[in-house]
């Protein structure tokens, strides 16, 4: 069980510094890059709370917040630059 | 200072009165730290328009540097420095000009003018050109930097087929923000080749090599036309949001301690996992830097 977060935790870190990247070295795609790394967490936040039988509504809206939060951070801060 | 400190404890750490959860890190406060950026970003916005000159992009970059630092790229790559030519400054002076007067960023205007038009209308003869364009740049270095990271844009300050260059550095609003507009143009002229290429061939050649090269620099050498802004739009939307990560950060990383002490069980999502998302976006905020080329 301690295995499988990790592994989770991991495969999020993964996810996360590939887009990162993307985001970083290509401008051309920041607003969709950003889109995709609030996007990512939010599943991965929903899938890992489902495979805990933890998933209930208040957990996904904390998710979604903060998902929507970073895009929304992401987007204006590509657009003003 | 009681007050204070309650309403602080209740922002950050988990307890009764937050349902065991920082304040912070509920869903309603953010909603409210979305609501206070977009309505943060509209006032910029609003603000950039009704008072031009205090918001914008405050840059240091000049055209002399920019010439230095394009022959030090040229030169650390072999090839031959460029020489100023007034011809080409004048060109990328008009097309910069034409740019914030027709309110376009791009190569060629919405009327279907091309870069190549302002070669012709200072009466200089090309036999290659070429353009880059950028905008919102803090310093030379930084547009310099932009282009070589581009393979179009390195192409062109990489060619061997070039002999001069213009530069125009505009300072001024365009599309309805402060910001710095640079141009760069680079050219052979028709003359330059005419001892070592038979006459007969140049003028057929020209229209036919202009027509591959879509990359074209423009860097006017004028003053800028307006103040320049003080206050960067990029600069304050970057330091909002950094202070606005910081404090989810510091609110997620005391409630996850206290929870962990006190051994508090809830219903809350993984706290690791919001370090993770919070910290990118934080090493995110601190990399990125304004500018754009074309």
């Amino acid at each position: 069980m301690k295995t499988k977060l990790i592994s989770s935790y991991l495969i999020l870190g993964l996810i996360l510094i590939c887009l990162s990247l993307i985001y970083i070295l290509y401008p051309g795609f920041r607003l969709l890059t950003a889109v995709l790394i609030g996007l990512s967490y939010f599943i991965w936040g929903l899938l890992i709370h489902r495979q805990e039988h933890t998933l209930h509504l208040p957990i996904v809206l904390e998710y979604f917040s903060l998902s929507l939060l970073t895009v929304i951070i992401l987007i204006f801060l590509s657009l003003r630059a | 200072m009681l007050n204070l400190l309650q309403t602080l404890t209740h922002l950050f750490t988990p307890q009764s009165s937050n349902n065991y959860k920082a304040k912070t890190l509920h869903v309603s406060s953010l909603s409210v730290f979305m609501i206070i950026i977009m309505f943060s970003q509209i006032l910029l916005s609003f603000f950039a328009r009704a008072i031009p000159g205090v918001l914008g992009v405050n840059s240091s970059i000049n055209s002399e540097e920019l010439v230095n630092l394009t022959n030090q790229k040229r030169q650390e790559n072999g090839l031959p420095a460029l020489t100023l030519n007034q011809s080409l400054v004048e060109a990328a002076s008009q097309k910069a000009a034409d740019m914030i007067a027709k309110n376009y960023w791009a190569h060629t205007s919405p009327d279907g003018t091309s870069p190549w038009s302002f070669f012709k209308n200072v009466g200089y003869r090309y036999l290659y050109a070429g353009e880059n364009l950028a905008r919102d740049f803090m310093d030379s270095p930084s547009v310099v930097n932009a282009w070589m990271n581009s393979s179009t844009h390195r192409d062109n300050l990489l060619s061997s087929r070039y002999r001069e260059l213009g530069i125009a550095v505009i300072h001024g609003t365009f599309q309805g923000q402060e910001t710095t507009l640079v141009v760069e143009m680079f050219g052979t002229q028709v003359a330059n080749i005419v001892p070592v290429v038979k006459q007969g061939q140049i003028s057929q050649s020209a229209e036919a090599v202009l027509a591959e090269i879509n990359e074209v620099n423009l860097l006017p050498e004028k003053p800028s036309f307006a103040p320049l802004a003080f206050i960067s739009t990029f600069q304050l939307t970057k330091a909002v949001s950094i202070g606005l990560t910081l404090v989810l950060l510091s609110a997620i990383i005391v409630d996850s301690i206290i929870i962990t002490k006190k051994k508090i069980v809830r219903l809350s999502g993984k706290g690791l996992a919001h370090l993770v998302l919070l910290g990118i976006l934080l090493v995110l905020l601190l990399v990125i830097q304004p500018g754009l080329i074309l």
